[in-house]
């Protein structure tokens, strides 16, 4: 039996969350720039810094969140937080795949099985695992800041 | 639903036997009572009687004693009264009476005054005292008698009487004193006796009362505990049974008892009492609604047959109405089941099951996609085998390359933000796509292609196009792009199969056979006849390359005379031709190093004007350009990559399809080519080639 | 039809076929059956009103109704109207003399 695909439904789980996220945060939503086929799961060389969550149970796979650090400290500045260490940029990006990862959970149900997130700075040759030959990657604008969603994901069931 | 037996009879009985049998005994043992009770008293009763007359005989006794000592007196003093005789009379009449009575039985007079029948006295001591009465008595009474009589006693009699009297009134008084005694013995010990029996039958039945009570509790709390652990389970089951249960009274509502589960199958709040029918109203349109009302009418009315009905149900799979918005991303299905409760003949209720069967009915729907999917995919594969190997894989690669540039579009969306000339531009391709998928014959693809196209469409009159609205392509082309991939790999493993009969055809006679098998199974296909006639004795001796070379355009340029050239059996026979076509295939030496290959088929030929058709519905040529084309540049054009006349023959028929693979081939080899055609009559193509170059 | 329940239905004999519902009454009158089978789809007239007609005439007998799933409305309407059971159609001789025993049985 084939695999079933990921929907558009699906994939705007994992966008509206996060553009969901930076509306509540600064009033100004993140914006859809385009959304395409990824050739394998590399990270952007200009993003340095990821939040990945992985996922198991009914789905199988991998969503993360990448920006660059510009965007992370505007954000930081949005939640009233002036102390840009590394750890709390880190913290930041976790947070966008954490708020992934719980829109995920409410849509899907308990038959998600979600980590908890993975930050990384710098380049991400431990994303590996690939389940797609051609994830989906998503781009989206928020205050003239670039960042990437990308699903790579497989339905089981 | 089969009705509720009422408890039996027997059971009933049965349960209450014991405590039946111990009010029986209650009822026979105060009977007992008052019946011994009755008797007695009536014992006692005559015995008080007897003990007064006793008391009174004594009483006699003295006043007959008396009145004679009276009358004694009263004669010494001459004055003897009729007053004194007669009480005389009196006393000893009554007394003598009593006697007689008491011994042999009789009528006799009580104590005030009434008539009573004397039964003779049974115990022996009484009946000795009586006889001893008797032995004084009797002389007495004959002494007293004539006292009494009409005549006027004389005074002797009256001494005589006075005289015995003396003697023995004592005696008679002794003796009927102890007769008293006697009966004052027996009717104590009467009394006591019946005390006895009525204290111990009021204490038997006291306990029998007792037990009475003590079983009836115990019975009762028996079946209080059952219907208590019943009604235990029972909310039990009620509280963790996964479907919805509960009766539905006629009247529409629901029944005092219902499942916890109930609200939550149907998604509304709902509770005993509710009218069913206006919870459903909220979750069904109304001409559902109201044919459940007509099927929940049509089973409380007792005409129709309930196992002939249930495939009617209109409620046994309902789509619920995602009321939640989007926390439902998956819609839920239900199925409402109802069954017929009766009592004895009467249908007083339905059990209304309700059940969630989204998993079942998303499996059904599954299994579905994936057979509907797969059929897609053989569809897909076997249209592929239809083309030549060469031409399948080129539609693949341009497909690819095609979803490639699609993609590339969507990416450099995200710069330039144009996003309607972007959906323009996917339009466009897709639309190709499509365009070539229907040249070649494949659904799949045309399917495909134009499932994207309408949704391309839609977004392209979208009047503010922005970035969200690209999320749903990719998916779509994903689709696609995995389908191709996979059908590419199906048929490089299936062509290379075939690759390997052709490339061991290194012989001119394994040439011939294998173009003989090729065709054999392509008009097979086509259900046509066709033979096929080689005559390439020559095939081995050319070059590897060469060989190779020609064997890929042998194969082509026969697949395509079976195709496209031979018509079917009936069109033949109408054309006037013979059932079965025939193909000519000629590989003949020149000179010392030039050869020339020829095929030819004695089909339909090739008609210039299709081709001028074909070319201007390609959209690669005006009209106009079209129309200025003379027959042998139109022929030409056949060569050119994407180029059919199908459509306007027929689906299979037409020529120029994957004939640029064998000018390409041809170019390779440095040879010439010609075509050769008549309408209805033949199509020869010619390579010449040399053999060295 | 009428050589299914010949041979399955020991002692049914039919006594008669009408193509379209006003023939259906009409034979129904003539013949009083003790059972009629009816497909809703008729010509002529609808089996509804058919069904309206012989219940006039003899409310007591079992009437089963043949048509496809895809109406049950129509279906449960003609059950309204006295009918005893339906049948939907594909169906097979068997599912077909079971429920005609069904709908004849008194229980």
């Amino acid at each position: 039996m084939n695999k079933k695909d990921i929907s558009e439904v699906e994939l705007r789980v994992f966008i509206t969350a996060v553009t969901e996220y930076f509306q509540a945060l600064a009033g100004e939503p993140a914006q859809v720039r385009s959304a395409y086929l990824g050739a394998d799961l590399s990270v952007p060389q200009s993003y340095d810094y990821t939040g990945l969550i992985t996922i198991s149970g009914n789905y199988r796979g991998c969503v993360y969140f990448s920006c660059r650090q510009v965007l992370l400290r505007r954000l930081l500045v949005c939640m009233g937080e002036n102390d840009h260490s590394e750890s709390n940029l880190l913290d930041a990006v976790g947070e966008v795949a954490n708020t992934i990862s719980g829109n995920a959970r409410k849509h899907f149900g308990a038959a998600l099985e979600i980590s908890v997130p993975v930050t990384i700075h710098g380049p991400t040759e431990s994303i590996r695992a690939a389940v797609r030959a051609r994830p989906f990657v998503i781009t989206i604008d928020w205050l003239g800041q670039a960042a990437i969603v990308m699903i790579d994901l497989e339905r089981l069931v | 639903m089969k009705s509720t037996e009422p408890p039996k009879t027997s059971s009933w009985m049965g349960k209450y036997r014991s405590i039946i049998f111990a009010i029986g005994l209650f009822i026979i043992f105060d009977l007992a009572v008052l019946v011994a009770t009755f008797f007695m008293s009536q014992q006692i009763a005559d015995d008080t009687a007897a003990l007064n007359l006793a008391g009174r005989q004594r009483m006699l006794s003295q006043r007959i004693a008396k009145t004679i000592y009276v009358a004694e007196t009263e004669q010494v003093s001459s004055q003897l009264s009729a007053g004194t005789l007669k009480e005389l009379k009196n006393a000893s009449a009554q007394f003598d009476t009593t006697q007689r009575g008491f011994s042999v039985g009789g009528a006799a007079t009580d104590t005030a005054g009434q008539d009573l029948k004397l039964k003779p006295l049974g115990g022996a001591t009484q009946q000795d005292l009586l006889k001893q009465i008797a032995t004084l008595w009797v002389p007495y009474i004959a002494l007293v008698d004539p006292l009494t009589g009409p005549i006027a006693p004389t005074a002797e009699t009256i001494r005589k009487a006075a005289d015995y009297s003396r003697t023995n009134s004592n005696k008679i008084l002794d003796l009927a004193n102890q007769l008293t005694a006697q009966f004052e013995a027996d009717v104590k010990e009467k009394t006591n006796l019946l005390r006895i029996a009525q204290v111990v039958g009021i204490l038997l039945a006291l306990a029998n009362i007792a037990y009475i009570i003590l079983a009836l509790i115990r019975k009762l709390r028996e079946s209080d505990d059952l219907i208590e652990q019943r009604h235990r389970e029972y909310t039990h089951i009620m509280a963790t049974v996964r479907e919805g249960l509960f009766l539905l009274n006629k009247d529409g509502t629901i029944g005092s008892q219902m499942s916890a589960s109930f609200p939550a199958v149907l998604g509304q709040p709902a509770a005993p009492g509710m009218d069913f029918l206006s919870i459903l109203k909220r979750l069904v349109p109304e001409k559902d609604h109201e044919a459940a009302t007509e099927y929940i009418a049509l089973l409380f009315g007792d005409r129709v047959k309930e196992s002939l009905v249930a495939s009617l149900n209109p409620l046994s799979q309902l789509e619920l109405r995602s009321t939640e918005g989007a926390d439902d991303m998956v819609s839920r299905f239900i199925s409402l089941q109802f069954s017929r409760v009766k009592t004895g003949k009467e249908i007083t209720h339905l059990l209304v099951t309700a059940q969630d069967i989204s998993e079942r009915v998303r499996l059904t729907q599954a299994v579905k996609d994936a057979e509907l999917r797969a059929q897609e995919e053989i569809k897909g594969l076997l249209d592929l085998l239809e083309l030549e190997p060469a031409v399948s894989k080129r539609f693949l690669v341009d497909t690819e390359q095609s979803l490639d540039a699609i993609n590339e579009a969507l990416r450099g969306a995200g710069q330039t933000r144009d996003y309607p000339s972007t959906i323009s531009e996917i339009f466009r391709r897709v639309h190709k796509l499509k365009g070539e998928a229907t040249v070649h014959n494949l659904t799949l693809f045309e399917t495909l292609a134009h499932r994207f196209e309408t949704i391309l469409s839609e977004l392209r009159d979208r009047p503010n196009l922005n970035g969200d609205d690209l999320l749903v392509i990719p998916p779509h082309l994903e689709d696609i792009y995995s389908r191709t991939a996979k059908l590419r790999s199906l048929a490089e493993r299936m062509s290379s199969k075939d690759a390997h009969i052709v490339q061991s055809a290194a012989s001119g006679h394994e040439f011939g056979y294998m173009l003989e098998s090729l065709a054999e199974k392509v008009s097979a296909n086509q259900k046509k006849k066709v033979r096929v006639l080689t005559d390439v004795p020559d095939f081995g001796s050319l070059p590897e390359a060469k060989a190779t070379m020609l064997r890929d355009i042998a194969i082509q340029l026969v697949r395509n005379a079976v195709v496209h050239g031979i018509e079917d059996a009936n069109e033949r026979v109408m054309s006037s031709k013979t059932e079965t076509g025939s193909i000519h295939v000629t590989l003949k030496r020149l000179d010392a190093n030039k050869f020339e290959f020829a095929v030819r088929d004695d089909g339909r030929g090739v008609i210039p004007e299709h081709i001028r058709e074909s070319l201007v519905k390609s959209g690669r040529y005006s009209r106009a350009e079209a129309d200025a084309f003379d027959e042998r540049a139109l022929v030409m054009k056949l060569f050119e990559p994407g180029i059919s006349t199908s459509a306007t023959i027929d689906n299979d028929a037409g020529r120029g399809v994957g004939l640029d693979v064998v000018a390409e081939k041809v170019k390779a080899m440095g040879a010439k080519i010609r075509l050769g055609t008549r309408p209805n009559l033949f199509t020869q193509f010619n390579i010449i080639f040399a053999a060295a170059a | 039809m009428r050589i299914v329940l010949a041979g399955k239905l020991p002692g049914a004999q039919i006594v008669g076929l009408a193509r379209d519902g006003a023939q259906a009454v009409m034979m129904f009158k003539a013949h009083q059956p003790d059972a009629v089978t009816m497909d809703l789809t008729m010509p002529n007239m609808d089996g509804i009103r058919c069904i309206e007609e012989i219940m006039a005439i003899n409310s007591d007998v079992p009437i089963l109704v043949i048509s496809a799933l895809a109406d049950k409305a129509t279906a449960i309407a003609a059950l309204r109207k006295g009918a005893r059971g339906f049948l939907n159609k594909p169906f097979t001789e068997k599912q077909l003399v079971a429920a005609l025993k069904e709908v004849i049985s008194d229980e």
